[in-house]
């Protein structure tokens, strides 16, 4: 009876040992069968070691690079991050931000169309500045009863009373005046 | 980065600004009428040496600055005094009279015109009297006129009033 080709194979390997391995050495010699397939195995491994290696340095390249690639996404600060966007969106993100921009500016131009503002001068007197709307100013001096530019006072004087001027215009404290009063 | 965050920033200025301006106006308007002053100011035409016969009351609210203009308009007479408050460096007013007199003293015949500038430091509350007309202790048989200024803080009095 021949051995299987596993038996064979392991022959082949030293790995039979003991008196099986003298029986197998002894069936070679008398089947022919047997010997061709030993003989093919031994051709088989021949032309195996016979082939070069195959290079795997390219692809082993290939990994650690793609392997590198994964590494450097995780580590990717988030400003520096990149959000991917479709074209219309972008567009109409930057003209926003274009008419916001000019709004803003408009508006800063403006800041003090309603700006009112008081110095005092190193005299102690006061700098007024004011620039408002002119429905607000008007609502300031209706307030103050400013609605021309000096109040008047008009006073009509008792009728048939003829007045004469006796002297130079004189203005006084009242106290002093009074304390003076020599009538 | 900081040109996006300077961006949001001022997105998120304009859009406070509307409401913004409502409360600077309303803050800007507040010094004004801290500063706003009441002037008093009452007419008399006094025979010289006895009571007073005739008065007439009114009452301007002005800021320092800007005057009042008062017009005693009578038969042969014309008076404009023009009145402005100042507040001087040591924290009294400076209470400003011009006066300007157009009279005929005699029927039909030429119209006298006299100016003058008076200035006085006052506190607030003290009376101020001016006499266009000047004042004379000779003449008892005429009339003279007076004006009587107070100047009055007009914070003071809404405070007063509110109380």
């Amino acid at each position: 009876m021949c051995p299987g080709g596993e038996t064979l194979s392991a022959y082949l390997d030293n790995e039979v040992e003991g008196p099986w391995k003298k029986v197998i050495e002894e069936h070679l010699t008398l089947c022919l069968s047997c010997k061709h397939k030993i003989d093919e195995m031994i051709f088989t491994r021949e032309q195996l070691a016979l082939e070069s290696a195959p290079d795997f340095r390219a692809s082993q390249e290939r990994g650690r690079s793609y392997l590198a690639g994964l590494n450097s996404i995780e580590q990717v600060s988030f400003w520096r991050r990149r959000v991917a966007l479709p074209l219309p969106a972008a567009a109409a993100a930057v003209l926003l931000l274009i008419i916001l921009g000019f709004s803003t500016l408009l508006l800063s131009l403006h800041t003090d169309y309603r700006f009112m503002s008081i110095r005092t001068q190193p005299s102690g007197s006061s700098e007024v500045l004011v620039t408002a709307p002119i429905d607000d100013l008007e609502r300031i001096l209706k307030s103050l009863e400013l609605n021309s530019s000096r109040q008047e006072i008009i006073i009509q004087l008792p009728k048939e009373l003829n007045f004469f001027v006796v002297g130079e215009a004189e203005m006084f404290r009242a106290a002093e005046y009074k304390r003076n009063k020599v009538w | 980065m900081v040109k996006r965050i300077s961006v949001l920033i001022l997105l998120v200025m304009a859009i406070f600004r509307g409401n913004a301006q409502e409360i600077e106006l309303e803050e800007a308007l507040r010094p004004i009428l801290d500063e706003a002053l009441q002037l008093n100011i009452i007419a008399r035409v006094l025979p010289l040496g006895t009571e007073q016969e005739w008065n007439m009351r009114s009452s301007k609210l002005t800021i320092p600055g800007r005057s009042i203009a008062v017009k005693l308009l009578g038969e042969n007479i014309r008076i404009f005094v023009v009145l402005t408050p100042y507040w001087q460096e040591n924290g009294k007013l400076l209470l400003v009279a011009q006066g300007e007199v157009l009279i005929s003293e005699m029927a039909e015949s030429e119209v006298k015109y006299l100016s003058t500038v008076k200035s006085i430091p006052i506190s607030l509350g003290e009376k101020v009297l001016f006499f266009p007309l000047g004042v004379s202790r000779e003449l008892r048989k005429s009339f003279n006129i007076e004006l009587e200024i107070e100047i009055l803080s007009y914070k003071d009095l809404l405070e007063k009033s509110a109380d």
